[in-house]
């Protein structure tokens, strides 16, 4: 008797609970909801506490990320190395080439040079500071369809600085916008916050190389009357300072009336090393 | 002698129960690893969606509110994503719908939930999208976003079928 009462009561407690349980789970969702939307619009007000967010995290799955990334990189390099192989004739002949065509622009180097340290002296110019080269490896393509932007198993341990240029052998990469112990990222150029300040290496037009999150950016702010022809060179124009001049960016892919892009020299599915270039600015 | 059976089980127990977890959080960095395929990260699938939406119709247990909370977090700080906290919502009110519907859904045959997937991936896709070019203040041309959905529809069979192959064998309790 005592027993089924005792049953009852519970029976009545649990369904009192029951809505009051249903509440508890929609608001503790709602809070959670809330809670995510404030750490968006605190994203946009102060970067910081975000981009300490991203690069603890980024931080953490470095090794991981590293890991996971060596089978692909030893992947690429049999295919190269059977590349090679194959055409070692072909690329042979390539080089003595090469080579000739090196010696007689070496000649020129050294001519040049001297002029150029003559010039140098009756303008008692200043010379830049030295350039200290970092190299890292390329980790993680972690960008997704909203930005472009890549991973390296570099920090602020090898001393690596937010705002450095990265370049590789075939031209400008981007640059370093957040940087953990161990680990930093790169915005690419071709992503939809790079702004880059170029000019045209023959005609020397300037304009500021505008990322669009796809393969080939655009040039804004040319001149109106602009001479600039589709295989024009374009190179960083060192305006701003934030880039040097000089450094190669691509060339001219397609011009029309409505905008001209550039095809970047630099090919992103070969992006495995890359070098950190601190100019010291 | 007891005692140290119940640690082991504990701890067999604990690794089973964190076991989405770390699915989710692994298919997030196998994501972002680099694999040196031109633009395959511009259309690379939506794998903490996926998690969210198996684990929330099979077993919500193992995919509670706060657990979708951190995957957002964590997705979005892999991906470097400014708008930090986007995932995290856009994947809680998936989440819900689907946990609402749950005792309806786990009846249904694979093909009414792979639509299911497509519905609800579609509708968080599009959001996203949407909230993003609000955030940056920019027009981000939809190309690769389309191609993020279709890669995740497509790609939505084979991971459930990877996850049912783990509830099958090590969560056949759960």
């Amino acid at each position: 008797m005592r027993r089924s009462k005792n049953n009852e009561k519970r029976a009545t407690i649990a369904q009192a609970v029951l809505p009051v349980r249903a509440i508890i789970f929609r608001l503790s969702l709602i809070i959670l909801i809330v809670i995510s939307l404030a750490l968006v619009i605190i994203g946009k007000i102060d970067t910081r506490v975000t981009e300490k967010i991203r690069t603890q995290i980024t931080d953490t799955i470095i090794p991981v990320l590293s890991g996971l990334s060596s089978p692909a990189q030893a992947y690429r390099s049999i295919k190269v190395a059977i590349h090679n192989t194959i055409f070692v004739f072909q690329e042979n002949e390539n080089l003595r080439q090469e080579n000739e065509q090196l010696d007689r622009l070496k000649s020129v180097a050294i001519e040049l040079e001297s002029e150029n340290a003559r010039l140098r002296k009756l303008l008692h110019y200043l010379p830049d500071k030295n350039v200290a080269f970092m190299t890292a490896r390329v980790v993680g393509d972690a960008g997704g369809p909203y930005n472009r932007s890549v991973i390296i198993n570099s920090g602020s341990e090898n001393g690596i600085k937010n705002g450095l240029v990265v370049i590789n052998s075939q031209g400008l990469v981007g640059r370093i916008y957040e940087v953990g112990d161990n680990s930093a990222r790169i915005l690419l150029i071709t992503d939809i916050n790079s702004r880059v300040p170029v000019m045209t290496e023959v005609s020397r037009e300037r304009a500021v190389l505008t990322g669009n999150n796809n393969e080939l950016p655009r040039l804004n702010h040319l001149p109106s009357d602009t001479q600039i022809k589709e295989g024009d060179k374009v190179v960083t124009s060192g305006d701003g300072e934030f880039f040097p001049a000089g450094i190669t960016v691509g060339v001219v892919h397609t011009l029309n009336n409505k905008y001209v892009s550039v095809q970047p020299a630099v090919d992103w599915s070969r992006l495995e090393y890359i070098t950190i270039a601190d100019y010291g600015k | 002698m007891s005692d140290i059976t119940g640690v082991k089980s504990f701890f067999i127990n604990s690794g089973k129960l964190s076991l989405p977890a770390f699915l989710a959080i692994f298919l997030i960095i196998i994501g972002a690893v680099n694999i040196h395929i031109e633009s395959f990260s511009s259309f690379v699938p939506l794998f903490v969606a996926m998690s969210v939406f198996y684990w929330g119709i099979y077993v919500p247990s193992l995919m509670p509110k706060w657990l979708v909370f951190v995957l957002g977090i964590f997705h979005d700080a892999v991906y470097g994503i400014p708008a930090i906290g986007l995932s995290s919502a856009l994947l809680l009110i998936m989440w819900g719908l689907v946990v609402s519907q749950q005792r309806h859904l786990i009846k249904e045959p694979f093909f009414v939930i792979w639509v299911m997937f497509t519905l609800s991936i579609s509708i968080y896709i599009f959001l996203y999208w949407l909230i993003y070019c609000l955030y940056i203040g920019n027009f981000i041309f939809p190309v690769s976003v389309i191609l993020q959905l279709l890669v995740s529809v497509f790609l939505y069979p084979l991971i459930h079928k990877l996850f049912n192959s783990v509830h099958g064998t090590l969560l056949k309790d759960m």
